[in-house]
């Protein structure tokens, strides 16, 4: 009795020192590879580097992407295709929703585990970049079709790192269906955040309970970014790094999302915080609980795909300057430890330069980034297509230009601005109070 | 003489050791090579990465980057000039304060009902047990988020009874509390360990104190809980440890939010170290964390002395 009880202390202690592994093993994933390396990558590490190419051993790459379910679909089908007409190369895809991507790839890398081939946002290019954890594309990837414009945010001194995939607009998208159920005017092409604010005021007296107009957008980075934009003062972070939110138009901003608060116009405080874009469920557009939302013109697609017919695009609003913008929708590119660069560089060149590969991936990543596949795809488009089409035509002529930005502020954008969204939507903090915290939050990012 | 304490002197030196400690030291080579898988792992994988941990705190490690050495200044940093450490810590102790008396007391108040032979009660201790299973997993936490979201389950359930629901996952008065439901309800392991101990319980105690007239409430306090309390102190132990730890649940069914309202430590410590890569910075954390539990441990073990009772124990508890 006495025996068993008191092993119960050995135990504790033992339970102890395995706490101290977990601490320590957390910040060390890069000493000790993590067990569930993939048994695939690791017979191929054996191998010798394979800089003498076009052999045909065969090679197992890794590859990994975020999207939805239609894009998927595509990207599976090309692998399928390449594989086809070069059967020593096979594939292990990693695919899943945004949600959780860039902390899966981060972990990854920090492990000296990244895919092969790895899809990125553009925002996040400076810091790969930066960091040298990606290999340089050229000669294997031709790039001479590319619109100029797409490719400098793959660039780093003169190299180019990854490829464009596609291009998009960043605009709006709203529920026409509801909208023209409930007698509110669909806004056109070019409309102005003033028209913007008076639609929300004038949709009031129409909206049922449980119904909002808008997402509560006023801590929301990007919203505001496209804001600031309109109105003349620039970047929200320059490109060299610095905080440049202009205080009176983060004022104006806020202010004007206070009112619509007030008056019952965005969600309450945590219904909005429920929001998770594209989930059938829990988008709030989705779920019809508001018309608007903002959205890139390639997203119609799956939108479309949670109900058909409903939704349409429209431009960012503008003031005294374009609100939107083009932007590369994202880039490819290859991680600077695979073991098989030269196979991965060779399947990219395809994935982005062949006709048969251009028809299968459509634009699941936005209209190609190579002109001609992006011409010849436009003879055939659908009317879906089309729609997002018509949205970039339209913020092409005098849309802002977009820019990677500095390195390093993502954590910024992801963590710091959320937390002020969510404070000003639960009416914790005064706009004047949220931009000193943003202001202040800004200071460990500044170089 | 002369002979006689050269004779004395080597044997009165082998007394002095105790025979524990001569056959410790004079093991033979073979039981070493016995546990040497366990020993190298040990080595390898536990006490090299917790020691190199320990090295990196003091630089300013950055992944992919140079590293130097920067003394103490990361701690410096930590304790001086980091409010999102303050908040992470803060939410961790209440987390541990409110998670583990409420874990232990549902798992003792389980393992009582649980204790009594039914008919079928194998039936019900696996059920009862099987959440602690599935627990820890995602698939737990994105089922939480369901059930607890603004148009979850727990919102429709409290609607038949005319109450009004809202987002608990996603108000800040309340999202730490759905976090901690989660965790009491995952009591398995501790609630079949402190079964173990109620059978080891004689029940001539029970039938001798009902002959003097004690009611069950008497028998609970003076009887079972003393008779547990080794049990109780090492599932306080544990849990306090587990509680220290916590970060799937947090990662994924609110990744913080809303307004850091569930911003543990182990999360932000993730952050630092994975999406910041500052492992330097974030080996900094861990340690302050492992001397945070390590101190936890340390009080919780010196207060044992006056409310863990051992049965044959006579120096501490009730002395007789």
């Amino acid at each position: 009795m006495l025996k068993w009880k008191r092993s119960l202390t050995v135990l504790a202690m033992t339970a102890l020192l395995g706490t101290m592994t977990a601490c320590g093993g957390g910040a060390n994933n890069n000493n000790v590879e993590p067990a569930a390396e993939p048994a695939g990558s690791n017979t191929a590490a054996t191998t010798a580097p394979s800089n003498t190419a076009p052999s045909n051993e065969p090679v197992k790459l890794r590859i990994m992407w975020w999207g939805s379910q239609p894009r998927h679909e595509a990207t599976l089908a090309a692998l399928e295709l390449y594989t086809k007409n070069n059967p020593n190369v096979t594939f292990e895809p990693e695919y899943s929703g945004m949600d959780g991507y860039l902390d899966k790839l981060s972990t990854q890398a920090a492990a000296n585990n990244a895919p092969d081939i790895i899809q990125l946002d553009p925002g996040w290019m400076p810091d790969w970049m930066g960091r040298s954890q990606l290999a340089e594309l050229a000669p294997e990837v031709d790039v001479s079709k590319f619109d100029g414009k797409l490719l400098a945010g793959g660039q780093l001194d003169g190299k180019q790192y990854a490829v464009p995939l596609g291009s998009v607009a960043f605009g709006m998208v709203y529920d026409k269906a509801a909208m023209d159920k409930l007698g509110i005017a669909s806004p056109a092409n070019g409309w102005s955040w003033d028209d913007f604010f008076a639609l929300a005021k004038e949709s009031k007296s129409k909206l049922p309970s449980g119904q909002y107009f808008t997402i509560d957008y006023a801590g929301n980075y990007f919203m505001y970014s496209a804001y600031q934009y309109a109105r003349g003062k620039g970047q929200v972070i320059t490109d060299d790094g610095h905080f440049n939110v202009d205080q009176a138009t983060f004022l104006e901003w806020t202010k004007k999302f206070e009112e619509l608060r007030k008056e019952g116009l965005v969600p309450p405080a945590d219904l909005n915080a429920s929001d998770k874009e594209f989930d059938p469920q829990m988008d709030l557009m989705a779920a019809g609980k508001v018309l608007f939302r903002y959205s890139f013109s390639n997203n119609l697609g799956t939108w479309d795909s949670i109900k058909p017919g409903a939704y349409a695009l429209v431009t960012m609003p503008r003031a005294e300057e374009a609100g939107g913008w083009l932007k590369p929708s994202m880039y490819l590119s290859v991680s600077k430890n695979s073991k098989h660069a030269e196979e991965a560089k060779k399947f990219i060149n395809w994935f982005v330069n062949d006709p048969e590969a251009g028809n299968i991936l459509q634009t699941f990543r936005g209209l190609p980034a190579n002109k001609d596949i992006a011409t010849s795809l436009e003879a055939s488009m659908s009317d879906l297509d089309k729609l997002g089409l018509g949205l970039l035509r339209a913020t092409e002529p005098d849309g802002q230009t977009w820019s990677a930005g500095a390195g390093g502020w993502t954590n910024f954008i992801d963590k710091d601005w959320v937390l002020v969204r969510d404070q000003l939507s639960f009416g914790k903090v005064t706009p004047e109070k949220a931009f000193e915290q943003l202001k202040e939050a800004s200071q460990s990012y500044e170089k | 003489m002369n002979r006689s304490t050269a004779a004395t002197a080597p044997s009165a030196a082998k007394a002095n050791k105790s025979p524990y400690f001569r056959s410790r030291w004079n093991a033979p080579l073979a039981g070493y090579l016995f546990i040497s898988p366990w020993l190298i792992g040990f080595l390898a994988l536990t006490a090299y990465p917790l020691f190199l941990s320990l090295y990196y705190s003091f630089t300013d490690y950055t992944l992919m980057q140079p590293m130097s050495w920067i003394g103490s200044r990361n701690y410096e940093r930590i304790f001086t000039a980091d409010p999102k450490f303050i908040q992470s810590a803060k939410v961790t102790l209440i987390y541990v304060l409110a998670s583990v008396p409420l874990k232990l007391m549902a798992a003792l108040f389980v393992a009582m009902i649980l204790r009594k032979a039914v008919r079928g009660i194998s039936i019900y201790r696996t059920a009862i047990y099987f959440p602690s299973l599935i627990g820890g997993s995602i698939g737990v936490s994105l089922l939480w988020r369901n059930i607890f979201g603004v148009d979850g389950i727990f919102n429709k359930l409290i609607g038949v009874f005319g109450f009004e629901g809202k987002g608990w996952i996603t108000s800040p008065d309340t999202a730490l509390g759905t976090l901690i439901l989660l965790t009491v309800w995952q009591f398995g392991s501790t609630m079949v360990i402190f079964l173990a101990g109620l059978k080891q319980i004689p029940n001539d105690l029970y039938e001798a104190s009902s002959v003097d007239g004690a009611n069950k409430v008497t028998q609970f306090f003076r009887i079972t809980l003393p008779m547990l309390s080794p049990i109780l102190y090492f599932n306080l132990i544990m849990a306090v440890i587990g509680a220290f730890q916590m970060f799937t649940s947090a990662f994924v069914i609110t990744n913080g939010g809303p307004m850091n309202a569930t911003y543990v430590y182990a999360l932000y410590l993730y952050e630092r170290a994975f999406s910041r890569y500052e492992l330097g910075y974030a080996s900094a954390l861990a340690w302050i964390m492992l001397v945070g539990i390590v101190t936890a441990t340390v009080l919780i073990s010196y207060t044992s002395k006056y409310w863990v009772f051992y049965e044959t124990d006579t120096r501490g508890g009730e002395r007789k």
